[in-house]
């Protein structure tokens, strides 16, 4: 109760000067700065680490700057590491995935906001369900399934299962994005001769934009840093997806190569980064827009 | 009208794909696992039907508690940081930042691409102890707190610690950019008049901001327990479990019991636990919801 | 408009994911069409599952050896690799047992997850096979018992494609330096330590993390006490783990981490830093098997004057114990087995090949040391290499590590519990009784 009103009393005073003077905001401004820096130094760090020698990563501290350029972490992490290989098994697997995830979670969870039929909230029940359930149970029957159907060593398995294991949360939120979709709006333009098909695709769909772009990004994050899935479902070599082929640089008795995991790491990282970097700008612009049209 | 939103084709059409899918990827094999739990053995051994007795004996099992209060722990921990400091980003990026927003926004989201075994990585060696100071305890050294220096990773209640700010550290720029999605769509307007009422920092955020923002609020938190009741790869990536079990969450020690000490039948058991708990939390976090608004 | 564009962009994005997913789907097929090519006719491509890569380990002596001998006898023959993570070995083979697909020849552990194999009839009798192949003689005598010792008496099921001596590698420089000699009983090692200790030198360098570098003490000392069967009499009735000697045991390591021979944070140090601690000097001493000789002879890595520097001396005996000087603790790392149902005569053709020349390959190539026998061993190999085969032979008796006959589940605990124990949250009387 006190402390309730103590703090009442210092919010009041120290709002204000905030929005009259420059000298608080350039405060705000250190301090967001120190702050994004902590967010990205392991970037920075993940950067000098992967062109340090073996030697430098063992002896000297692990914040001292790169005594010079050892690219020879990046040559074993191509050649021997093959993480171009993976990169593109990563993109082949998670990118259908995300289409298959927010084409099949839109249409289901138009189906059961927006539409009239008695099971509806059953199957929502069914659906959120997959949210808790633990991905570690699944392993064994899947994988015995996915044998009999020649499904393992599979991009296109993987990516089904990726697509699955993205519809619970997808048509959770979906159908939350779809509650705000007034009714009116589908009564008129189905008034105006439209039928359903043309209602979802021409004017549902394209207003969950804020909504997909959302899942988009969850779902992205989901399947890109898989391991269990990928390290259970494919065991050839050349079909390893990124996250797998990260983790097979440890060695038998625990000993890892430090040098090309942290250049394998970065040639993992920065095309991501530069796909956000793109994806965010268009994506944030969409959004804003959006915002401000209300 | 309602013939139109009550065509059983559309309807079929609609929800046929994600509910094919998810049936055969995800509940078929759940059941299938489920089934196991009423057996004892593995796929090497064969394995026995011995009813409910895997059932009964995880309460003579001491680890099964162990990690089942660890659980609960780690959930309630991280989900609170997590969507706490999510939250408080977003108010950032919404009311103080504004436009200029944009950079810090791309920035917060840069550990939450990070792989989850990069991410361990970083952390082991900013937590390190021997054989160099990591940069937390060269950090505490150099303002005279040696008494705070320590072996992080080494002890149980600090690696516990440790763990739990890595997470909320990977993840909060996600629940960021999802409750900021939430956020810009709050009318402008209704701030306006609120603010005119004279409503302002916390109190505006306390009884405007929050309330309108409700529904994606209590689905962050519903996936953020979802996801660190399930926590997985973060903890094997950064401690493994240790040191002695002080780590060990359900899903490792189901994965552990499962295929290490192949006793699958109790491994599907434990799983089924860890399924009723989220399934738990979940209801209750709704029951919760829906009081509040009464 | 902004509609519009929103549109145009989806759309832009549908279509890139389609030509994705279009580029992948002929990608899956082109390769399949041409394994379809590969396999045509009589081919034999058999599979070969392993925790290294083709540059490491045992796989870059097999492979190599795999082409040779299509080459030389077979040109069908192909060998398909595969890598798998160690932690993730076993519940690879479990997901495939079910399936009914194990591969034709892959690495395993020892202990009980290969005793389950045998018990379910997966694996070949290698004594049987390479008896009838007859290249029985090939297989080091040393390595059958310690093999047999790890299926439980079942037989020998393992090939010993591996074998390690375990003991303590240390800092020849160091140990001058402090004038110190090369400790004969327990209580010699205990001396050096503190002298190490008071110079301000780690004596041990411990990989805690890894936990079973842990028990390894325990057991050293437990060996020394009772003799290289100590475990084996405890797996058997005559001994029981909470009998003095292992208390005894347990105290030891744990005063010996208390007093910070282990140095600090020991429990987070992991495999290589342990390893690189030892190999910059900042240690004095290094329990741990020879397959460490790979890191010992990495001129790179070990910045103590090359592997001259660093001798190796056997665990030290305990005064009024039944273990000797000549007892070893040995290990055989990963096994290599073969799958019973897939054991056809081209399968049979190529394991006597490979294992007729396999040992003096590894050796003359790598300066792997294996549990096959060598024709000759090669000049020019490091003097470390020639010490570790040489001790070999010294080897009157041998036992295995601590865990080895304990199942899966108490092989855990006893690890997970070692870390507690070194660190003083659980006493050795605790620490034993959750053994029993």
């Amino acid at each position: 109760m006190q402390a309730n009103l103590e703090r009442n009393k210092q919010n009041t005073p120290t709002e204000k000067p905030k929005k009259k003077f420059k000298f608080g905001s350039v405060i705000g401004m250190t301090m967001i700065f120190l702050f994004v820096l902590i967010l990205i130094y392991p970037i920075i760090w993940l950067l000098l680490s992967s062109v340090k020698t073996p030697n430098e990563i063992a002896v000297n501290p692990m914040f001292a700057l790169p005594e010079g350029l050892y690219f020879d972490n990046y040559v074993t992490a191509w050649t021997s590491g093959n993480m171009n290989v993976y990169f593109k098994n990563s993109v082949l697997t998670v990118f259908p995935a995300l289409f298959f995830i927010i084409m099949f979670g839109s249409m289901a969870a138009f189906a059961i906001e927006k539409m009239k039929w008695k099971l509806k909230d059953k199957v929502m029940l069914l659906f959120l369900a997959g949210i808790m359930i633990p991905v570690q149970i699944v392993l064994l029957p899947l994988f015995s399934m996915y044998f009999n159907l020649g499904l393992l060593n599979n991009l296109f398995g993987l990516m089904l299962i990726y697509t699955v294991f993205g519809l619970p949360l997808t048509i959770f939120l979906f159908v939350g994005y779809f509650k705000s979709v007034p009714n009116e709006l589908l009564e008129s333009s189905i008034m105006d001769g439209a039928n359903i098909y043309q209602f979802f695709f021409k004017i549902a769909f394209p207003l969950l934009k804020n909504a997909i772009v959302t899942v988009a990004l969850v779902q992205f994050f989901f399947a890109w840093n898989d391991l269990i899935f990928a390290m259970t479902f494919i065991s050839d070599s050349s079909l390893r997806t990124i996250q797998t082929g990260l983790i097979s640089f440890t060695g038998e008795y625990g000993a890892r190569q430090w040098g090309p995991t942290f250049a394998s790491i970065s040639l993992a990282v920065i095309p991501t980064l530069i796909l956000y970097l793109f994806l965010n700008k268009l994506v944030m612009k969409g959004m804003t827009s959006g915002a401000v049209k209300g | 009208m309602h013939k139109v939103l009550q065509d059983r084709k559309a309807i079929l059409l609609f929800i046929g794909p994600a509910m094919l899918l998810y049936f055969l990827i995800l509940l078929i094999p759940t059941f299938w696992s489920i089934g196991y739990s009423f057996f004892e053995g593995s796929p090497i051994r064969g394995f026995e039907f011995v009813g409910f007795s895997n059932y009964l004996e995880v309460f003579s099992d001491r680890n099964f508690k162990n990690s089942l209060g660890l659980s609960i722990k780690y959930a309630a921990l991280v989900t609170t940081g997590q969507v706490v400091l999510g939250l408080a980003l977003a108010l950032l990026f919404v009311f103080y930042l504004k436009k200029a927003s944009f950079l810090v926004r791309t920035l917060v989201f840069f550990p939450v691409i990070l792989p989850a075994v990069a991410v361990a990585e970083m952390f082991s060696k900013l937590f390190e102890y021997t054989p160099q100071l990591g940069l937390i305890n060269s950090f505490l050294t150099s303002v005279n707190l040696e008494m705070l220096v320590q072996p992080w990773l080494a002890q149980g209640d600090t690696a516990f610690a440790v763990l739990v700010l890595m997470d909320i550290w990977k993840s909060m720029g996600f629940y960021a950019v999802i409750l900021f999605a939430g956020l810009i769509d709050i009318p402008e307007d209704i701030l306006e008049a609120a603010k005119l009422d004279g409503a302002k920092g916390l109190t505006l955020v306390y009884n405007i901001v929050l309330p309108m923002i409700r529904p994606i609020l209590i689905s962050a938190v519903i996936f953020s327990l979802n996801g660190t009741l399930k926590v997985f790869e973060t903890a094997v990536a950064l401690t493994g479990g240790g040191p002695g079990n002080s780590t060990t969450m359900l899903t490792m020690y189901m994965y552990d019991t499962s295929f290490t000490y192949s006793q699958y039948g109790y491994g599907s058991t434990i799983a089924v636990y860890l399924l009723l708990l989220c399934l738990g939390v979940t209801l209750l976090v709704y029951r919760f919801a829906r009081k509040d608004v009464a | 408009m902004k509609t519009k564009k929103w549109l145009s962009l989806m759309v832009c994005v549908i279509a890139s994911l389609l030509v994705i997913a279009g580029c992948s789907n002929n990608g899956s097929e082109q390769s399949s069409s041409e394994e379809g090519i590969e396999s045509g006719g009589e081919a034999r491509t058999i599979k070969y599952m392993s925790n290294r890569t083709e540059n490491e380990g045992q796989p870059r002596v097999v492979l190599p050896m795999g082409q040779e001998y299509a080459e030389e006898h077979n040109s069908d023959f192909n060998i398909e690799f595969e890598v798998v993570e160690q932690t993730n070995l076993t519940q690879r083979i479990q997901l495939l047992a079910s399936s009914n697909d194990l591969p034709e020849m892959f690495v395993y552990e020892s202990a009980q997850p290969l005793q389950e194999l045998i018990d379910a009839d997966l694996v070949v009798d290698i004594e049987e096979a390479f008896t009838e192949l007859g290249i029985m003689d090939k297989v080091n005598p040393g390595a059958v018992d310690l093999l047999k010792q790890l299926s439980g008496g079942k037989g020998l099921y393992a090939i010993p494609m591996e074998l390690n001596i375990e003991g303590f590698w240390f800092n020849k420089e160091l140990f001058e330096e402090h004038n110190l000699e090369v400790p004969e009983t327990w209580d010699d090692l205990l001396q050096v330590s503190e002298t190490l200790h008071e110079n301000g030198i780690q004596p041990f360098a411990v990989a805690g993390q890894e936990r079973w570098p842990i028990t390894r003490y325990i057991n050293a000392y437990a060996t020394r006490v009772y003799g290289v069967d100590a475990m084996q009499r405890v797996n058997d009735g005559e001994l029981s783990i909470t009998d003095d000697g292992f208390v005894e045991a347990t105290t030891m390591v744990q005063d010996m981490a208390q007093k910070g021979y282990f140095g600090q944070g020991f429990n987070a140090i992991d495999y290589q830093t342990a390893n690189d601690i030892f190999l910059n000097g900042q240690a004095a001493m290094l329990y741990m098997g020879s397959w460490v000789l790979a890191e010992l002879n990495d001129e790179d890595r070990n910045n103590i004057g090359g592997p001259e520097n660093v001798g190796f001396f056997n665990v030290p005996v305990v005064e009024g114990g039944a273990g000797s000087a000549e007892d070893y603790n040995m290990n055989a790392g990963l096994v290599t087995v073969l799958a019973k149902d897939k054991f056809d005569d081209s399968m049979k053709d190529w394991v006597k090949y490979l294992y007729t020349n396999y040992a003096d390959r590894a050796l003359a190539d790598h300066g792997m040391i294996s549990g096959l026998m060598a024709e000759e061993i090669p000049e020019d190999i490091s003097p470390l290499t020639r010490l570790v085969t040489e001790e070999l032979n010294n080897v009157q008796n041998a036992s295995l590590w601590f865990e080895a006959y304990f199942d899966s589940r108490k092989n855990d605990t006893a690890e997970i519990n070692a870390q507690l124990l070194a660190n003083g949250d659980m006493t050795p009387e605790e620490y034993l009784a959750e053994l029993e």
